[in-house]
């Protein structure tokens, strides 16, 4: 099946006299695997920042693909940060109300000022209540203009629609307490001149249901965004993969180790990550800076 | 130094490429290898580079059973052993210079080293004057020759070349480093 004959022994050296590298060369004689630790060690940091800087140039090569790569990354981070952002925002803004069992109490909008002042009167005058703050309709009327911005608006209208309003404090142990506030509300309500009573502490809690929901809806769409993440950058990766394999095989068949011939890949993921990243961070600035640029 | 020992070799789709070959080549020697084509003299060659596991039998190198090697063990193994292809296996995207110095860079040699034994590699296959250029505008020749010295630059013990004499022309022979190819598969030991 196979001819196979040893035909001469040789010591493969060079016939003609060879140049002076290639006789110091032949000097050191057959030192191929043989290297001191330190120059091992030397070259295996150089090899890593020689990456460090040669994938982020092979990406510059090809900056459109790199771009938007780096923006998927960037979206994908950059949504959950921003809709967690939002919801620890207002999550502030709850918990300094929180506690409050303060009432709203909006009065028909016919009501005399007289017949109003007596109310406050009878109303400070019990025990379970602290203070009583009246706001006019005029009142109510500026105060809405100047934080609304919709002061134009309400010029074209023939009259005032806001109705005025008791801001009603009760004593200490209404708060937190719903049921307690509860009892109040429906007592207020029952009041010749009362429209509609609003407990603020109501509001809040379901304003901190809302956010705990959109915490968690943060969270998962962060879980699932980082899944799809993962994917891209590995479907990206793998593709560049497939068309370096040429040189992975060559690699690998001159004894490159398998840490080797990832190496590169390593760092090109490492430089999407950390791009993507940055736009991300610039993206959910760029859009909490317009948002209360707008406010 | 490189022992065949009753090694049989049959690929996943059922085809025997070599069966019970037992063969002992010493340290220095350098064999030449014939046989028509589907001898099987490729997959002994790549038994050697370990690119195949035998079927059966037992591959010795240095003392070594290969059988028993680790994967992990596979790339410091081949670090001793230089190939040169029949397809050549460079890669067009860099310098005949960066090809040359791949298995140095792969086995962490300095810069310094690298550059010297390239220029030392090219110059014994006569194409230090074409270390800039891309292999991909080298002859056929040249290719095969930027192939061999890519084989000796890390001076490796075991020197194997598969059809190395499709693309020289005659005069290259003679030249330098090689002194006369055989017909097929070629196994040296060079030192």
């Amino acid at each position: 099946m196979m001819a196979c004959r040893a035909m001469q022994r040789n010591r493969l050296r060079p016939r003609e006299p060879v140049r002076r590298v290639s006789s110091k060369d032949a000097r050191r004689g057959a030192s191929g695997g043989a290297m001191p630790f330190l120059d091992k060690l030397k070259s295996y940091f150089q090899n890593h920042s020689q990456l460090f800087l040669g994938t982020f140039q092979r990406l510059a090569k090809e900056p459109v693909q790199t771009l938007m790569t780096s923006l998927v990354v960037a979206i994908a981070l950059g949504l959950p940060a921003a809709l967690y952002v939002g919801v620890v925002n207002l999550q502030q803004l709850g918990s300094r109300v929180e506690t409050t069992a303060q009432l709203t109490v909006f009065l028909k909008k016919d009501a005399a000022d007289i017949a109003v002042d007596q109310l406050r009167e009878s109303l400070l005058s019990e025990a379970d209540i602290i203070s009583v703050d009246y706001i006019s309709r005029q009142q109510a009327l500026d105060e809405f203009r100047a934080l609304s911005g919709f002061g134009d608006v309400l010029e074209m209208l023939d009259e005032n629609p806001l109705p005025p309003v008791l801001i009603v404090q009760p004593v200490e142990r209404f708060h937190g307490d719903l049921l307690a506030s509860e009892t109040l509300v429906v007592r207020l309500k029952g009041l010749a001149l009362v429209d509609d009573v609003r407990l603020d502490m109501k509001w809040v809690q379901r304003l901190q249901g809302m956010l705990e929901v959109g915490e968690r809806l943060a969270f998962s769409l962060g879980v699932v965004l980082a899944l799809g993440v993962l994917l891209i950058i590995g479907n990206t990766i793998r593709l560049a993969i497939e068309s370096r394999r040429d040189e992975i095989v060559v690699v690998k068949l001159v004894g490159g180790t398998n840490a080797y011939v990832r190496r590169p890949f390593l760092y090109t993921g490492i430089w999407y990550g950390a791009i993507g990243g940055l736009l991300a961070w610039f993206l959910v600035a760029a859009g909490f800076y317009s948002g209360s640029m707008a406010q | 130094m490189i022992q065949f020992d009753k090694v049989s070799k049959r690929y996943s789709t059922g085809q025997e490429a070599l069966s019970g070959l037992s063969l002992e080549l010493a340290a220095g020697e350098m064999t030449f290898l014939t046989g028509h084509s589907g001898a099987g003299k490729s997959t002994l060659l790549k038994l050697i580079m370990l690119m195949e596991r035998p079927t059966h039998g037992q591959l010795l190198v240095n003392g070594k059973n290969l059988n028993r090697l680790h994967r992990s063990q596979v790339p410091y193994y081949r670090r001793n052993v230089g190939v040169v292809f029949q397809n050549h296996q460079l890669l067009f995207d860099r310098s005949a210079f960066d090809n040359v110095a791949l298995p140095l860079l792969v086995s962490g040699h300095q810069p310094r080293e690298v550059g010297r034994r390239v220029r030392a590699a090219l110059d014994k296959v006569g194409l230090l004057d074409k270390e800039k250029m891309n292999p991909i505008t080298l002859s056929g020749g040249e290719q095969q020759r930027l192939g061999i010295a890519r084989a000796v630059v890390h001076k490796p013990r075991i020197l194997l070349a598969d059809e190395p004499t499709g693309n020289l022309d005659p005069q290259c022979y003679h030249q330098k480093l090689w002194t006369c190819f055989g017909s097929s598969v070629r196994l040296a030991s060079p030192y």
